[in-house]
């Protein structure tokens, strides 16, 4: 896991990559003064790469987060918009060559903007695609991340109730 | 499989009105480490909200406490604490709602979630 992999394959609800010349190794989604700000780097403190979602003002007001125990909540929001997806380019480029003019040309230009997963749906969406997400896979890691959402949701819970 | 990451609750931030003094006075748990001015050298044409912040440490949880007070604007709440627990642990629930309880009321202003992956997950 590094900041590549979350270029490449990160879809983190409609954040888009904030460019970030500061920290080469990381990669920040949305901006700290709106609703939410996702911050990817790696960590040496945990010997890892750790995806921080930090949750504002705006967000909080949304989905009614007002004490601690309305923290429970958060994983289901992050499991419904959080995900990691590699692209089906089979599926992609046929659909393409049926519906889009110059289907070639439209493919490169694809292909160039793939190492942003955002960017390419962006892209897409531009070209009159609509609906983009459907050409996108699940990666297996996923599973491990509900689960782990799903793990402190229940032990979060839980603190409480042991008091 | 589970393993590959692990979700902590991280830098909580809320704003509060309390009298900051009766509040150190109940954050029994808590030792402070500094409380300095924001002179505000290096940005002659902004000042910072606040004028102090006090450094506040568990030593039992590791837990930092930052908390923000002398509110430079007419409107800012008089305190903006951010509650930084311990990398590795994580924030618990019990003592994020002991802090709160004694800050109350409160608002909450960021609310961080991390989830950790390890070298070996793709």
């Amino acid at each position: 896991m590094n900041s590549r992999f979350i270029k490449l394959h990160g879809k983190l609800g409609k954040c888009r990559l904030r460019r970030n010349k500061r920290f080469p190794d990381a990669a920040w989604f949305g901006a700290p003064g709106s609703d939410r700000f996702f911050r990817a780097y790696p960590k040496r403190e945990i010997q890892g790469f750790r995806l921080e979602h930090q949750a504002n003002r705006g967000f909080l007001d949304k989905h009614k987060i007002r004490t601690p125990s309305d923290f429970v909540r958060l994983p289901g929001i992050l499991i419904s918009q959080v995900g990691f997806y590699r692209v089906d380019w089979q599926t992609l480029a046929r659909y393409i060559r049926q519906n889009v003019r110059h289907p070639d040309a439209i493919l490169g230009m694809a292909r160039r903007r793939s190492a942003i997963l955002i960017e390419l749906l962006t892209f897409l969406r531009c070209i009159s695609i609509a609906n983009p997400e459907r050409f996108l896979r699940p990666l297996p890691i996923n599973a491990a991340i509900y689960a782990a959402l799903r793990k402190w949701g229940r032990a979060w819970r839980k603190d409480r109730e042991a008091r | 499989m589970e393993d590959e990451c692990v979700v902590r609750a991280d830098r909580q931030v809320f704003t509060s009105e309390v009298d900051l003094g009766i509040a150190l006075q109940l954050l029994a748990d808590f030792r402070t480490v500094r409380d300095h001015a924001l002179k505000n050298t290096e940005a002659p044409h902004f000042w910072s909200a606040y004028g102090r912040v006090r450094r506040l440490v568990n030593d039992q949880t590791k837990t930092k406490l930052f908390v923000s007070y002398r509110p430079r604007y007419r409107r800012l709440p008089a305190i903006r604490a951010a509650v930084v627990p311990d990398d590795a642990a994580g924030l618990r629930r019990t003592e994020l709602e002991m802090i709160l309880r004694i800050f109350e009321p409160y608002r909450l202003v960021h609310v961080e979630l991390a989830i950790d992956f390890s070298e070996r997950a793709q």
